[in-house]
């Protein structure tokens, strides 16, 4: 059954990818053109400029479009980064001896309480800003611990049902158990929390961004349009409030969907009969 | 608790290891070295140079400067700034203690602000006051820092005018004010990167607590404590509240490696004087001893810190044994 608020949201974060994916159309100029630096500086919305210009008299209607691209790719790509690897790292953690296991789930201890800021911090002072691959790259990379650790325990969980026992005890492979009957159970775990990483790590790219350490100027991101806004919050208020929105309509759509998703999924399994066998 | 006091420790000690080496490499791997700028300068023969770059060992091998990286770290000697010409350790330590400030003041009133939304929203889920507070503040949750920031920055500093928007100190009061004006002063420039981290931490702590309260609404003790005629207030404030203390403090424990990412945007925001505008200003500057340092520095206080909130949580409570993970 489909649930409203979830496909509010799904709805809400079409129509931006949709936006960033159509950019090149969309857009009414270059997003990285200074189209008048003295007569155009920042303009307030206007028939010809629908949401102004900003400082360097750029169209913001075009940046907010690219920015849509760049932030939605880097965070999409980042977000199938973490997840096949934190997946690839829970399965193999679950289904290995107890000690190798044990060994995996302490190196994504370790990785995890490594604070993610300061690798990029490392990273920036050795490179210089990253350009948009290589975000997504470190991101993805920095990203996977937490889904490794709900991939890990969901695997043990389903493994010690009497379905999966059965399937073993008429001669089923390990990898054909593993196949048929407990990564479909994680189906909708990892969809609830792949929408909750996205909403993760599209902050923390805008984040990055908005202070200098994300994607490389003058490629348009909202975390840069904040920055580029924040001296003239005062006099020009559409240069912050543009980016703003943008980014808090789709950060909270994604963490909405895995909300009522994982909300629902609580729901269903606390209705299903005990898993835990004799 | 042995077993789980020595695993904790190797994975303390994992992660300063990790984090010296990161810190190490950094310094190692960045173009030129410590003495670039004197090995380069006109007039000095190649000879001159190669006996300065042995004196400070960097012709040693790697392995050799690696360990006299480790043993200076150990004994607090971080380096030289490329930029200030001052230790990297004097830099870090005046800018940690802006830092520290900062988030403590920050902490303190999101614990006080999710215990008090969390516990109302866990005891009476059926008001509604208290279950739009609660996803309002959820909301706040997945937002990044720093559009709180700003939001907060139009509205309370330029739209209202209550607090000023960046700095930490006036220029005329640090100048001729007396000392309770300047700590006031202080104070006020405090309130609102303190209230942004607030906010966002504070919707963390207000989930655990709502969830970790619902649960002791619905226990035996609670029932015999209305039973015995205490009034609702009581039977949350002595018979509910003391439960959720651990599952809070599990999730600040959690918390911390984020919670520098936070801070650092914060401080940049509000141009706080601290460790993460410094880190920032370094990277900018290409400072390489300085970040590197700070690397080091943070890494080992968020381990310590939260090996320090493992260790209170098992000693103050017996039920928690096994670590709750939050949302990541």
């Amino acid at each position: 059954m489909p649930d409203r608020r979830v496909m509010r949201a799904a709805g809400v974060l079409c129509v931006i990818g949709a936006a960033g994916a159509l950019a090149p159309w969309l857009a009414p100029y270059d997003p990285a053109a200074q189209l008048d630096i003295v007569n155009l500086k920042n303009t307030a919305p206007s028939l010809s400029h629908w949401f102004g210009t900003d400082p360097y008299s750029r169209d913001i209607l075009s940046r907010a479009v690219f920015g849509a691209r760049t932030s939605l790719t880097v965070a999409a790509l980042a977000t199938l980064l973490a997840t096949v690897i934190g997946c690839a790292w829970g399965v193999c953690a679950a289904t290995a001896s107890e000690l190798v296991g044990d060994a995996l789930m302490s190196v994504a201890d370790v990785a995890r309480s490594l604070p993610r800021v300061l690798i990029f911090l490392g990273l920036a002072v050795m490179l210089g800003p990253l350009s948009a691959t290589t975000l997504a790259l470190v991101l993805g990379a920095t990203a996977w611990t937490g889904t490794s650790r709900l991939v890990y325990s969901l695997v043990r969980e389903v493994s010690a049902r009497p379905f999966v026992e059965a399937a073993l005890s008429i001669g089923a492979s390990r990898w054909r158990m593993l196949k048929q009957h407990v990564l479909p159970h994680l189906l909708s775990p990892l969809t609830a929390s792949g929408a909750l990483l996205l909403a993760d790590i599209l902050a923390v790219e805008s984040g990055l961004s908005f202070v200098g350490l994300g994607v490389r100027p003058p490629a348009a991101s909202w975390g840069g349009m904040l920055q580029d806004g924040l001296p003239y919050l005062r006099s020009a208020w559409w240069l912050t409030a543009v980016p703003c929105l943008l980014l808090i309509a789709t950060v909270l759509s994604a963490a909405g969907i895995a909300d009522r998703l994982d909300v629902r999924r609580i729901r269903r399994a606390s209705s299903l009969p005990d898993p835990v066998p004799r | 608790m042995a077993a789980f006091f020595v695993r904790r420790l190797l994975h303390t000690i994992a992660v300063m290891v990790i984090a010296v080496t990161l810190g190490f490499s950094l310094v190692h791997l960045a173009p030129g070295d410590a003495l670039i700028g004197d090995v380069t300068q006109s007039g000095r023969s190649a000879d001159a140079r190669e006996r300065l770059r042995a004196r400070a060992g960097l012709d040693q091998p790697v392995t050799a400067q690696y360990s006299r990286f480790v043993s200076n770290a150990l004994r607090g000697d971080l380096g030289h700034s490329i930029i200030d010409d001052q230790p990297v350790r004097s830099i870090l330590w005046r800018a940690l203690r802006n830092s520290l400030a900062l988030a403590g003041a920050g902490l303190l009133a999101a614990i006080a602000l999710g215990l008090v939304v969390g516990s109302a929203e866990g005891w009476r889920p059926d008001l509604t006051i208290f279950h739009w507070l609660g996803r309002a503040l959820t909301a706040l949750y997945a937002l990044p820092e720093f559009v709180l920031a700003i939001t907060l920055i139009g509205v309370l500093g330029y739209g209202a005018g209550w607090f000023p928007v960046g700095g930490m100190h006036d220029p005329v009061t640090s100048l001729v004010g007396t000392t309770s004006e300047r700590w006031l002063d202080t104070a006020r420039h405090l309130c609102l990167p303190a209230m942004t981290l607030a906010l966002g931490w504070g919707a963390a702590v207000a989930r655990q607590q709502r969830v970790a309260t619902a649960e002791a609404a619905g226990e035996d003790f609670i029932r015999t404590a209305r039973a015995k005629g205490r009034s609702e207030l009581a039977a949350m404030l002595r018979h509910a509240l003391p439960t959720t203390v651990a599952p809070v403090i599990t999730v600040i424990g959690l918390m911390l490696p984020a919670m520098v990412g936070g801070s650092v945007i914060v401080e940049m925001v509000f141009a706080w004087p601290g460790l993460g505008s410094q880190m920032v200003r370094a990277v900018a500057q290409r400072d390489v001893p300085v970040v590197s340092g700070a690397i080091i520095i943070v890494s080992l206080l968020v381990a310590i810190s939260s090996l320090l909130i493992d260790l209170l949580i098992r000693v103050a409570d017996p039920r928690q044994r096994t670590v709750r993970t939050g949302n990541a």
